[in-house]
């Protein structure tokens, strides 16, 4: 064996020892190159990409100990005095959003040979992104070293309205240390946790003494190590919907990947051997995979008497959401046309790059800190001091840059157990979740089986709707029936119609738990609704564009279903534009036949559906906004940006009421110690309802510094104008700098916290339209390409907003062509990894033309309105409506892959 | 991953001595393929032979008129060489078609006819499998199984091989050179990789120590026919469903000689040899491409989530004859 290893990184010598089993990745993180960004460790997402000797390869499958003599660059090898033109591209063409593809992106965009924008997209192969749908990407690598390329503005221009650079783009692009796992303090001990091998048992006896003997092992814990408390893992405000059904550590495993134990160790190869040397001894119960089956009640999942809030444990029903209005009954009689289908919706997986990850250690005077990839670091600090009867003000979470998130980390499920660690052993704890847990032991989109019946008269009016969702749930019911509820809500809100019902039943399973994903079940619901809708035009031969016309909501009527205590309201309503500006685009003429070329076969289809911003009266804001001694404003929110750009928004919501820019104004955020509350980022709330928490705070702030600057310089407040630096009258001037210390001599604070929720959750809607080409030999779907239009209100930061319409659109695509959990009878995911689970790669993904339009809401910022979700509803409709236009062949099962597409035209046939 | 050692040979003679006295020694290459199976425990070496220093890189004309290829060349670099590219487009198609840019980059030849089946159960200890730990079941030939093999499996094993340049290589009529303690020796390709019988355990002809050094090409005067048409579930970086890599000499209307290789259907690149004689002689059309197709997969046998890949064979190999037909490019 070579005695150590000598290479050069960034031109830099290293002489390193290591472990034969060591991946260069691990080594090079270990060195201090953080950009190297480590998420599949499997060759098969690229986000890991170094150059060896100048050659882009995955570091994570590379072993370190065959870089003797090489040289290896990384992305912070790449800055060399100004950025490399590939990193200043990606920053002028924002190809990224949470940026943990970046530096993988770079590293191997900068090595690209290509002729054409299909071969850049098919090279491109090896590198993933979760966020962006890559269009960004794509552009970002074309506009490299191109000379003529239009200067994007500055944070010193501009504020709502303008395509500010999202401010952490520097630090992106250059790979710098700022994601969680980054950073940690000394003495860091990691902690594994021993995972179930059945969907349901009972522990009988637990030995954890090998475990403990082994050298390097700090500690183990199982359920005798803790107090037996119910809660939900779902990050909700307190009183919470959900079931209080999960515990820290539990007697009894329920599904295929459940906590059994934790080891902490020295290493993280140490506690996962440790994990392995537990001896338990299990009394294997009968389990259900089936939702059907499960109701049964012939296997009781929660059976323990300690949990509660769940609507009827013995047959398995986490919980019921039923809405009705009208008489179903009359609606059906007047029906010329009775349709009713059943449409199968799959689990997937949020695939955010970079995993859960918490690192938790005791502050000097005994503050319990929390380092947490997270959108809710206050709903986790409550949950924390429930579960540990610690005082909040003795808890401190905060987040780091968050590398993607979708709604999988509107959970606590990597806090608790660091905790509990930490509070036993006295030491800093660290637990990184492996791409394998991400995908069987974290939360995926619920499966739901979707009946509906739809009664219309021959002219094509609506007049009964009849939905039910069976919504699989699995182990846990956090989210279950908050999700559930927006199946039937939105989709059947969005129609006029006045006989509707909707039953959602959310059943527990002996499967990993379903819970909040983009979309927040309206994925699910869109889906069904608006593949029947297409079908009752075809048997109607209404074109399907006209049919909805006839049937959408407008701005005159009222929603009609739902429950009242969510307040959703059409604040605004530009969804008929939306459609004129879709159908264009794809030149849609009803009148035209779809194109046949041999095998080839082409369609179009189209789908809408809306979304709420925020919730109403529940979620809170709080925002304090201060001027500072130095003349600038600091802006603190506890809201979290996921990588979206929130952040940057917020700042230009600031920006524009204080009359300055963005530059001007720092922004502290996500931090229970530092910043005021916000319930956190989900639910497309945060330019919604944190947005007009800083435009009122800022507002009054404004206010604030008028009066004050008229004291002390003794005029009428009326006479003042404030403007970037200074307050000025007629005759004299005030510049901030002097009116903050001049404040602080006086005592004053120059600053102002507010508290906001909204009384009115505004609808978002969206229309979408895609045209597809079907391989009838193969079942393969291509979409050549699609237009979206988005009723946004206002977009604060337009290339933003467009950069979530294209992620959101291709997330909706993995949905509709590739992405399945899947399980065998055990409930056994059997494609854990990126291999076996595909989400889009670039060449996947067609050209997008988005429009955003812009009718201004009265309830938002600026008249801005949630875009967070939205886009990810209409794609896989879309693509079902437009096969069946191609093909006459409907897909009621997602995803639309080929060999169903295929066995699907064969029964036609 | 378990300790192991890691030694670096100094010649092709020291690697094959120390991997056959040490039957739990590993060669690496790229170690595109290993590292990732040792990271989930499939392989539990002894030591790690680092073969990918010595010096099997060259790409050589030979006298008949083909290509001697080094096995540690890289993947990129075959794909890219300039008379693979002109005499043999259909290998580097194929090659092109697999994995990722950073993936070529590293990955060798010898490594990548060698890499093992992406099976997930093999793939997944908390599962048995006969490849992985011989008479312990294979959870496969019931379960989800819509990647597996429809022709040649046994009861032990269904699962297939995962190699693209293996498709083109034994389309191509390869021969491979290896080396082991006694000596060098030739196997022809389309005998390399086995079908599993009751020994899924074992891949290929390859004995115990021995090193692949080349790949040899013979001249194929038609090779410019070549198609490689893979399909998979997305655009790219994936592996096949199903893959096909058909050639064809045609003079006036009639086949003079015809290739025709599947991918992802069985334990071993599969050589349609029936398929292939029935066409000769035959004119160039689509009744006799159906008919060939149809022969090749006569055999075929579905499991339960598989079926699908029989037709889509047929059809494949029925698209890709008749590109090959107007002499070769994409599929
Ligand atoms: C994410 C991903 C996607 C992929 N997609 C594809 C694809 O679509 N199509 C495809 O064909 N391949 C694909 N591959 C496989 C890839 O091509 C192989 O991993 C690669 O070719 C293996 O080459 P290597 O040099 O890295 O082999 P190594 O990993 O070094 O070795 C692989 C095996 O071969 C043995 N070996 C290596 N060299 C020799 C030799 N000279 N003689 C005898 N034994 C030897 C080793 O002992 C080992 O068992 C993919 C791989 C990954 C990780
Ligand atoms: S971490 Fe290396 S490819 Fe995904
Ligand atoms: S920006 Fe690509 S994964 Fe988030």
């Amino acid at each position: 064996m070579p005695d150590s290893l000598n290479f050069q990184v960034n031109n830099q010598s290293h002489n390193t020892k290591c472990n034969p089993g060591t991946s260069l990745l691990s080594l090079l993180r270990s060195l201090g190159y953080a950009g190297v960004h480590r998420v599949c460790e499997s060759g098969d997402c690229g986000s890991c990409t170094v150059w060896l000797d100048d050659k882009p390869i995955h570091s994570c499958i590379y072993p370190a100990m065959q870089v003797d003599s090489h040289q290896i660059t990384t992305i912070e090898g790449l800055e060399n005095g100004k950025l490399s033109p590939m990193q200043q591209a990606f920053l002028d063409k924002q190809g990224f959003q949470c940026g943990y593809c970046t530096p993988g992106m770079i590293m191997t965009a900068s090595k690209l040979e290509y002729n054409s924008e299909a071969e850049l997209r098919a090279e491109l192969e090896g590198n993933l992104c979760r966020c962006t749908g890559y269009e960004a990407i794509i552009d970002s690598i074309l506009e490299c070293g191109n000379d003529n390329l239009v200067k994007p503005i500055t944070a010193k221009e501009g504020q709502v309205g303008k395509n500010i650079p999202k401010q952490d783009g520097p630090n992106l692009v250059t790979g710098k240390p700022v994601y969680t796992a980054d950073w940690s303090p000394p003495g860091l001990l990691h902690l594994k946790v021993l995972r179930s091998p059945y969907p349901h048992a009972r522990i009988r006896e637990i030995n954890t003494t090998k475990a403990e003997a082994l050298e390097g092992v700090e500690a183990v814990f199982t359920h005798k190590d803790v107090t037996r408390r119910a809660y939900s893992t779902a990050g909700h405000g307190a009183p919470v919907p959900d079931p209080l059904d999960h515990y820290l550590l539990d007697n009894k495993v329920r599904f295929i990947g459940d906590r059994v134990a934790a080891v902490v160790a020295e290493t993280e190869a140490i506690a996962a051997i440790a994990c392995e040397l537990i001896e338990v001894d299990y009394e294997i119960l009968p389990h259900a995979i089936d939702p059907v089956t499960a109701m049964k009640g012939d296997v009781v999942i929660h059976d323990e008497p300690e949990s509660s809030q769940i609507h009827d444990a013995a047959h398995n029903i986490a919980g019921e959401v039923v809405l009705e209005k009208g008489d179903l009954n009359t609606g059906f009689a007047e029906a010329d046309l009775i349709l009713e289908n059943t449409y199968i919706l799959p689990a997937v997986q949020h695939v955010h790059l970079e995993p859960h990850v918490s690192i938790s250690w005791l502050d000097e005077d005994g503050t319990l800190v929390v380092r947490s990839s997270t959108q809710v670091p206050f709903h986790c600090q409550r949950l924390l001091s429930e579960l540990f009867d610690i005082p909040k003000e003795k808890i401190r979470v905060y987040k780091p840059q968050l590398g993607g998130g979708f709604g999988n980390k509107q959970e606590i499920l990597s806090e608790d157990l660091c905790v509990l660690a930490t509070l036993k052993t006295g030491k800093p704890v660290q637990w990184r979740f492996t791409r394998e847990e991400e995908f069987t032991a974290t939360n995926s989109r619920h499966a739901m089986n979707i009946r509906i019946k739809t009664g219309v008269k021959s002219y094509g009016t609506i007049v009964a709707q009849e939905m039910e969702a069976i919504s699989n749930t699995g182990a846990y019911g956090n989210h279950g029936e908050t999700v559930t509820f927006l199946t039937g809500c939105f989709p059947l809100g969005l129609y006029r119609c006045a006989n509707q019902s909707y039953k959602g039943t959310v059943v527990y399973t002996n499967t990993m738990p379903a819970g909040a994903f983009r979309g927040y079940g309206a994925t699910q619901g869109t889906f069904a609704m608006e593949s029947q809708l297409d079908e009752i035009a075809s048997k109607l031969n209404i074109d399907p564009i006209k049919l909805r016309q006839q049937n959408l909501i407008t701005t005159e009527d009222e929603i009609l279903i739902g429950r009242e205590e969510h307040f959703h309201i059409i604040g605004s309503y530009a969804l008929d534009e939306c459609i004129e500006k879709v159908t264009q685009a794809l030149d849609y003429d009803p009148e035209k036949q779809p194109e046949t070329k041999g095998h080839i076969k082409r369609g179009v289809g189209f789908a809408a559906t809306m979304q709420a911003s925020g919730l109403a009266k529940i979620h809170l804001a709080s925002v304090k906004i201060s001027l500072m001694p130095n003349g600038q404003y600091e802006l603190r929110t506890g809201s979290v940006d996921v990588g979206t750009g929130s952040d940057t928004s917020l700042r230009q919501i600031a920006a524009e009421v204080l009359g300055t820019t963005v530059e001007n104004i720092t922004i502290i955020t996500a931090d229970t110690h530092n910043t005021p509350f916000d319930a956190g980022s989900y639910a497309s709330a945060t330019a919604f309802i944190t947005g007009q928490a800083v435009n009122l705070a800022a507002q009054k702030l404004r206010s604030h510094l008028l009066k004050t600057a008229a004291q002390i310089i003794e005029v009428n407040t009326e006479e003042l104008k404030l403007d970037e630096a200074k307050i000025s009258g007629s005759q004299t001037t005030i510049f901030l700098k002097q009116l903050a210390q001049e404040a602080q001599k006086r005592g004053e604070s120059l600053s102002v916290e507010l508290e906001h929720t909204s009384d009115r959750a505004s609808l978002t809607f969206a229309f979408l339209g895609v045209e597809v080409e079907v391989d009838t030999e193969t079942g393969r779907i291509k979409v050549l390409r699609c237009a979206e239009a988005i009723d946004i209100g206002k977009a604060i930061n337009p290339r933003i907003c467009h950069g979530q319409a294209t992620g959101g659109l291709v997330m909706g695509l993995g949905y509709a062509l590739a992405e399945e959990l899947r399980f065998n009878e055990q409930g056994k995911i059997l494609n854990p990894g990126l291999r076996t689970y595909r989400i889009p790669a670039a060449s996947d993904v067609p050209p997008m033309e988005i429009f955003l339009i812009e009718k201004a809401d009265p309830y938002g910022p600026f008249g801005a309105k949630g875009i967070g979700e939205i886009g990810t509803n209409c794609t896989a409709p879309a693509i079902a409506n437009a096969v069946a236009q191609a093909t006459g062949v409907r897909l009621k099962q997602l995803p639309m892959i080929p060999e169903r597409v295929w066995m699907a035209m064969q029964k036609l046939e | 991953m378990k300790n192991f050692a890691y030694v670096r040979p100094n010649s092709v003679e020291d690697a094959v001595s120390r991997a056959t006295s040490d039957r739990d020694a590993l060669f690496i290459a790229g170690g595109t393929n290993l590292v990732d199976r040792l990271k989930v425990f499939l392989d539990e070496p002894s030591q790690l032979l680092d073969v990918s220093r010595l010096a099997m890189k060259q790409i050589a004309t030979t006298n008949e008129g083909g290509l001697k290829i080094g096995a540690l060349v890289t993947n990129t670099a075959l794909a890219n060489n300039i008379d693979v590219r002109n005499n043999y487009p259909l290998l580097s198609r194929a090659i092109l078609a697999g994995a990722s840019q950073q993936i070529r980059n590293m990955a060798t030849v010898g490594g990548n006819l060698m890499q093992r089946t992406r099976c997930p159960y093999y793939y997944d200890t908390a599962f048995p499998c006969n490849k992985r730990q011989p008479d312990t079941g294979c959870p496969a030939a019931t379960g989800i199984n819509r990647i597996h093999a429809i022709l040649g499996s046994s009861d032990r094993c269904v699962a297939v091989n995962p190699s693209d340049m293996s498709v083109a290589m034994v389309a191509l009529d390869a021969t491979l050179e290896v080396q082991g303690v006694e000596g060098k020796r030739e196997i022809p390709f389309v005998d390399f990789h086995r079908l599993p019988g009751n020994t899924p355990e074992r891949d290929t002809n390859l004995e115990p120590g021995e090193l692949i050094t080349a790949v040899i090409l013979p001249p194929v005067s038609f090779a410019q026919s070549g198609v490689y048409l893979k399909l998979r579930d997305r655009a790219s970086y994936a592996f096949a469903l199903v893959s096909v890599a058909t050639a064809l000499e045609v003079s006036g209307e009639q086949i003079k000689n015809a290739r025709i290789a599947l991918g992802g259907v069985a334990h071993k690149p599969w050589r349609a040899t029936e398929a292939e004689e029935f066409l000769i002689g035959k004119a160039a059309n689509k009744s006799n491409f159906e008919q060939a197709a149809e022969i090749a997969l006569k055999d075929a046998q579905a499991l339960a989530h598989n079926g699908f890949k029989i037709e889509l064979s047929k059809r494949a190999i029925r698209r890709a004859l008749a590109v090959s037909a107007q002499g070769g490019g994409e599929a």
